[in-house]
């Protein structure tokens, strides 16, 4: 007998429907959640406060609050491809509205300082890359370390909440573009960047590293500059989300990026990507964020005080974690069958 | 000419001298056989080839020219394709992207073309007679020997000067081996040098032009296959003759007292229900190819795989949920990864032994440090385990010490049913002797024993009764005077029956 008929097969093929189901039923069950928690809690809304969804400029409303969040949940999908955390992003998103909210700028200057602000979002992340790549230290205690350090500067340049952040920057992020409005746009280039970015070999090394990193180095992944890459990326995003923050709120303060670090690893693990790495989606990430933000609207919705939000987001978070570790149970055992 | 020349290479591991001055030639065109007990620096070797180690002394040289890869693409940049024996595919990604690691097709800007990708991979396959199908597959969900089929298709899409084949036939089906024979011969006529490391001494002889044989890291010995019958290689690698370190059988009566039964008793869907008697005095042996099942016996017998079925231990009836339950119950198993999942490599050797019978030696919470002084100085003795103070971390022993300890913890709970999976994996030949005498004592003294091995020869010639699981069945049972041919044939002819099916 010959090896052609024999067990090495790698699969039976078919025809491209079929393997398209196979592919869909490959993702299984947890790669749709994110969007059914967004049907599902979009629907309730809808069905009980009409106006939450469809009123005039809550479309603008929910998404401004989700352009930050989807941003920092962006580069968090990066760090946790490599079953790594950044916890820094906290301390990023602060300095970076403290910076914008306490030196005046316009025109030209505007925007050589938001360069400076993302520049200093990619120190952050190579201070965090290189200590977590080089020196090996755990991602968890050196991005506290570092979340720490980044606090501590934005409270050196904010002592208090305040300042004013240019109106110039404001008014350049916030309002319509051809009638949409500019945080749908920037959602939608996020999720167009991760269709581009999806396929490269960049995404490819990180999930191999997550994977597996023994192996990973033995076939030949350049670990060490692809996990810098990675937390460079998330303190740029980050930072890029405390810009947008600065331009939301006019102003700044000392501690806006702390909510961030928990509520950007929910919205990752919402969408359905592993905390032990290897597998997941920075665009369902966004869906996340989605669905994280959309709990406090429900909690408007259903009139129930403001506490409530939290304690619905972290039910949520518990239900969405119970989802995949079912699903990944599964797939171990049809995977070890 | 791809000549590949290693004079004098030594690696040490800590205290531990993997290689001691190993040397070998290996000839453009042929396939060179290595052969060598676990622990002999078979895989060190490989490491230090691949990049994945480096030597502390000696030289290789490739082509007359020196080699030393300080990493993994160094070496393969230099010519070097190794077939890991661990595998080198990465769980996560799929089929095509594992093959073409490196050497994607089309990449523009960083970014794969995922159509090229694929087609390139279904193309590769096609070129070594596999049937390609679903290539966006993630690895994670084929099965082993599929996957050992792919890292050799992987390894050799590289186009390398050298192959190494590390146990590469281990997971295999024979109609896969003999594909393998056929591409390790044609890569050899067309000028390569190929090096085959396997335990299997038929495929040694049946494929190589040459064998090297190691022993305890060094080199002891070789030449041209044909002046080296397997008597002769066996007796170079063990460095005594074989009889010598099993000790003698003891099949048990026909009436003998049964002290373990196994009623049905199986792990669905991995492993079919079976019966099993342990009587009196018996070792009783489980093999078969890697992964058919009998990870999941001795799981499920230990509480960490969920059971169907049931156990009877004496006159008890067993239902062992949890490794504790099990423990309690009078269960022990001496696992296969003992770094992972039996020793506490930071502790030590004093803690690592009492760990598992604290409960015995203390009084209301409080460990009783005389009656521990007094375990572990037994234990230490009886074993005789070399170590300078029994305060020193487990994880700087030798691996043969190291299962000593795991076996000391293990038989101070005096268990009633003593599991042994791949205990002598990566022993040497002193410790295993020591390991073998333990067992048939322990059996004499009426625990019900039962051990897996992935050595056919170890099971032929320890075990009163073998038991070969194929796809989680039992496959066949045998006793008297076992040859290793015979389990090797129910191990793999069971398969070549149903493929023909």
């Amino acid at each position: 007998m010959s090896a052609t008929t024999a067990d090495p097969r790698i699969d039976g093929g078919g025809r491209p429907l079929q393997r398209l189901l196979r592919a869909a039923g490959r993702a299984g069950l947890a790669a749709w959640m994110p969007y059914l928690y967004v049907a599902v809690l979009g629907g309730a809304i809808w069905a009980l406060q009409p106006a939450l969804i469809d009123g005039p400029g809550a479309v603008d409303v929910r998404f401004s609050a989700v352009v930050p969040l989807a941003l920092v949940a962006f580069g968090q999908t990066l760090v946790m491809f490599t079953r790594g955390i950044d916890l820094a992003v906290g301390g990023v998103i602060s300095t970076a509205t403290a910076l914008l909210a306490t030196r005046g700028a316009d025109g030209a200057t505007l925007w050589l300082l938001i360069a400076a602000v993302v520049a200093l979002g990619g120190v952050a992340g190579l201070i965090n890359g290189v200590a977590v790549a080089v020196t090996r230290l755990q991602p968890f205690i050196v991005t506290l370390a570092t979340w720490s350090i980044f606090g501590g500067v934005a409270l050196l340049i904010l002592p208090q909440e305040g300042g004013a952040s240019p109106p110039a920057l404001s008014e350049a992020l916030l309002g319509s573009v051809l009638g949409v409005p500019k945080a749908v746009w920037v959602v939608a280039l996020l999720l167009a960047l991760w269709g581009w970015l999806r396929h490269t070999r960049l995404i490819t090394d990180l999930r191999a590293i997550g994977s597996d990193e023994q192996r990973a180095r033995l076939i030949g992944v350049p670990i060490a500059r692809r996990t810098i890459q990675a937390y460079v990326l998330s303190g740029l995003f980050a930072a890029l989300a405390g810009v947008w923050i600065a331009a939301q709120t006019g102003s700044g303060s000392p501690t806006a990026g702390d909510p961030f670090i928990l509520s950007s690893v929910a919205a990752v693990v919402l969408g359905g990507t592993s905390i032990f790495g290897g597998t997941g989606s920075a665009a369902a990430s966004i869906v996340g964020a989605i669905a994280f933000l959309l709990i406090p609207d429900l909690i408007a919705a259903l009139q129930l005080e403001s506490f409530w939000s939290t304690f619905f987001q972290g039910a949520l978070l518990i239900a969405a974690v119970t989802v995949s570790s079912i699903a990944a149970q599964l797939k171990r055992r049809r995977g070890a069958a | 000419m791809r000549d590949l020349v290693l004079s004098d290479v030594q690696k040490s591991y800590g205290g531990t001298r993997a290689l001691r001055g190993a040397s070998l030639s290996a000839r453009s065109g042929e396939v060179h056989g290595l052969v060598g007990e676990n622990g002999a620096g078979k895989s060190t070797l490989v490491k230090i080839l691949s990049g994945a180690v480096r030597a502390d002394g000696g030289s290789v040289a490739l082509d007359g020219r020196a080699l030393r890869p300080r990493s993994p693409q160094e070496a393969r940049r230099a010519g070097i394709g190794t077939v890991f024996q661990e595998l080198s595919l990465i769980p996560d990604l799929s089929v095509a992207a594992n093959l073409l690691y490196g050497i994607e097709p089309r990449v523009r800007a960083g970014r794969i073309s995922t159509g090229a990708l694929h087609a390139a991979a279904r193309d590769a396959l096609a070129r070594f007679e596999l049937p390609a199908g679903d290539v966006s597959r993630p690895v994670r969900e084929l099965r082993l020997a599929e996957r050992q089929v792919l890292e050799i298709v992987k390894t050799l899409l590289h186009e390398p000067q050298v192959l190494i084949l590390d146990e590469a036939t281990s997971a295999l089906l024979p109609e896969q081996v003999a594909w393998l024979f056929a591409l390790v011969r044609r890569f050899a006529a067309a000028g390569g040098c190929a090096l085959f490391i396997s335990h299997r001494l038929a495929e040694i002889e049946s494929l190589c032009d040459r064998v090297t044989v190691f022993r305890a890291g060094a080199d002891v010995g070789g030449g041209a296959i044909g002046e080296l019958p397997e008597a002769r290689l066996v007796e170079l690698m063990l460095g005594r003759a074989v009889e010598r370190i099993y000790p003698p059988k003891a099949p048990a009566a026909r009436d003998a007292e049964v002290v373990c039964e196994l009623r049905s008793f199986g792990a669905p869907p991995r492993l079919q229900p079976l019966d099993l008697k342990l009587r009196h005095g018996e070792l009783v042996g489980v093999g078969g190819l890697d992964g058919q099942g009998q990870a999941e016996l001795f799981g499920a017998l230990f509480g960490t795989v969920p059971a169907a079925g049931s156990v009877l231990l004496g006159a008890r009836e067993l239902r062992c949920a949890s490794p504790a339950a099990a423990l309690d119950a009078g269960i022990a198993l001496v696992p296969e990864d003992r770094a992972a999942e039996g020793l506490c490599l930071t502790l030590g050797v004093r803690d690592n032994i009492s760990l598992g019978s604290l409960g015995g030696i203390s009084r209301l919470g409080v460990v009783d440090r005389a009656r521990e002084r007094r375990l572990v100085a037994g234990a230490v003795g009886e074993l005789q385990i070399k170590v300078a103070d029994v305060r020193d971390p487990v994880g700087g022993l030798s691996g043969g010490n190291q299962q000593k300890v795991l076996l000391s913890r293990v038989l101070a709970r005096s268990p009633r049913l003593l599991l042994l999976y791949d205990a002598t994996r990566g022993v040497d030949v002193g410790t295993k002797t020591e390991i073998y005498r333990l067992m048939r004592e322990q059996a004499a003294a009426g625990v019900a024993v039962l051990f897996y091995s992935s050595d056919a020869a170890e099971l032929a010639a320890l075990a009163d009764r073998v038991l070969v699981l194929h796809d989680g069945v039992v496959r066949a049972q045998l006793s008297g005077e076992i040859s290793e041919e015979e389990i090797v044939a129910a191990a793999v002819g069971g398969r070549r029956k149903e493929a023909h099916a």
